[in-house]
């Protein structure tokens, strides 16, 4: 039997994880190089790796066991008998997982290293399921229950601009030159022929070195981004110190970029 | 409902890579679920029907995870469809860099899509053309009225993989999902009704498979349920010829004539 270890450190309550857990459907199909899921007449699940020189690939039909503090999933195969346990370390604020995966069966002897990147994957997998659990159960309804999603634009967060795009439309394309602290400049012109309260402007540079992203209302930044090859630079406006840090981003903003400006249309 | 997050490898000679971008299912799509492919060679990236809202978080997930989407350089839409389009007003955004190709008759419809694309829109002519991705080149290949009137496939020389838009397309059974068809017999009984349905002409769809004959991919990965590959190119390829489709089945059910 080959066993392979993978520790992960989880930004996540213990309760979203072990949600995630408890959901042995959801968690496997969720493994990386799963290529077949059947629900039906319990969880059979195919798991096929491709690139390695001994193919691992078999299907498995699992049962899940758990205890006060464990997680097993134990998959029975037609070539071999693969066994995950996910053992939760709560300390403090933070959670790790610890994940044993064990494998007995043909090419056992040959899929050390398979393995290790497979227990690795899953790990990942387990950190982005908790992490996101909120986004992934609720965002369809999301779209339809909030009101403002301008008050929800975060440039960290790519869903909260999606929903604000999703429900604008593009009022302006065009190459403009920012001068040094030239930004606000760009935004007065504009505003000579946008009228909206409201405007969404992006730009990038010809070749994608430099970038930005602004939302305002009025004159007000409400959240900027700006991405140089030095980093990425992200602020979202709630009190005046963020207020002073997003006009200092903003400041730092110049070059010839491809600017399209865009404005809320209903619902938003 | 199935969901599957990751991304999945189809083709990796090194410099050039294919990839399968996950799945998930919403509650109205009754097992027809939506297949996104990326493209990259050396620098530069091609993402293959891009999708709607609701998967653009997964998709975006995921080419992050293997390029910059400003390293994007075709957003390749096969036809109009609101599972192909509807998140392209998010693309113009997260792929700034990004050209959209979609057949010539339907360029005029995306300022609906409340963008303005002039400078960034690539029509693709009724006969097809091939677009440079890198030190590759990805075809776009005749699909007319497959179900769309202005339809393509798109085929990536290389690696040899064919992504044929709707043609192909399975609908699963709930609680079950795969994403290489193995039984093909039994994925038949899972592609057969919306190909009469939806597909518009028998006769476009021989000189179809003519055409992709010719191509000889290896690969056949549809915008809807499973992909083809080793034998069961060939016996889809069959499979399709022998069908009858559309107005040809339906003339009198719907006319009564």
């Amino acid at each position: 039997m080959k066993r392979k270890n993978a520790t992960v450190e989880i930004e996540a309550p213990k309760e979203a994880i072990e949600e995630v857990l408890k959901d042995p459907s959801s968690f496997i199909t969720n493994w990386p190089y799963v290529v077949r899921v059947s629900t039906r007449d319990g969880l059979k699940v195919e798991i096929m790796m491709p690139r390695f020189i001994f193919k691992f690939r078999d299907t498995y039909r699992f049962e899940y066991h758990s205890d006060y503090n464990s997680h097993i999933y134990d998959g029975t195969g037609e070539r071999g008998h693969i066994t995950l346990v996910v053992t939760l370390k709560e300390w403090q604020k933070q959670v790790n997982a610890v994940l044993e995966l064990s494998y007995q069966g043909k090419g056992e002897f040959w899929l050390g290293k398979t393995l290790q990147d497979f227990v690795n994957r899953i790990g990942r997998v387990l950190k982005d399921l908790s992490e996101n659990r909120d986004v992934l159960e609720g965002h369809q309804a999301q779209v339809v229950e909030h009101g403002d999603i301008l008050e929800h634009v975060d440039f960290s967060d790519p869903m909260s601009v999606a929903n604000f795009l999703a429900k604008s439309r593009m009022v302006h394309s065009g190459l403009h030159i920012i001068g040094e602290k030239g930004l606000f400049d760009l935004i007065g012109e504009l505003r000579a022929t946008v009228k909206d309260r409201i405007l969404y402007v992006s730009g990038i540079t010809n070749d994608g070195t430099s970038a930005f992203k602004v939302l305002l209302d009025g004159s007000r930044i409400l959240a900027i981004e700006h991405r140089t090859s030095e980093g990425v630079k992200v602020v979202k406006v709630e009190n005046e110190e963020d207020a002073r840090e997003a006009i200092d981003v903003a400041s730092k903003i110049n070059g010839a970029f491809m600017v399209n400006v865009w404005v809320p249309v209903g619902g938003v | 409902m199935i969901r599957n997050m990751n991304s999945y490898p189809l083709y990796d000679d090194g410099e050039h890579r294919v990839f399968w971008l996950g799945i998930e299912e919403a509650e109205d799509e009754k097992g027809i679920l939506t297949n996104q492919y990326l493209v990259v060679d050396g620098n530069e990236a091609a993402l293959i029907e891009p999708g709607g809202f609701f998967v653009f978080s997964r998709v975006l997930k995921n080419v992050s995870s293997i390029v910059p989407p400003t390293r994007i350089k075709y957003l390749m839409y096969s036809h109009q469809d609101p599972d192909v389009v509807a998140g392209l007003n998010l693309w113009f955004e997260y792929a700034p860099l990004a050209k959209f190709v979609i057949s010539d008759l339907w360029v005029r419809f995306i300022p609906h899509m409340a963008v303005l694309s002039a400078g960034r829109t690539i029509g693709i002519p009724d006969r097809g053309t091939d677009f440079k991705l890198g030190n590759s080149s990805i075809k776009a290949v005749p699909s007319h009225y497959l179900h769309s009137p202005g339809n393509f496939s798109f085929y990536d020389e290389k690696s040899g993989i064919l992504f044929s838009s709707d043609i192909g397309a399975a609908a699963f059974s709930e609680g079950e999902w795969y994403l290489f068809v193995e039984d093909f017999d039994d994925h038949v009984r899972h592609m057969e009704g919306f190909h009469k349905r939806y597909m518009s002409s028998t006769k476009a769809l021989k000189a179809w498979v003519r055409k992709v004959r010719r191509l000889n991919p290896k690969v056949i990965a549809p915008q809807h349920g499973a992909i083809f590959r080793d034998e069961n190119v060939g016996r889809f390829l069959d499979w399709l010829e022998s069908l009858e489709v559309g107005i040809d089945v339906f003339e009198e059910e719907f006319y009564g004539e």
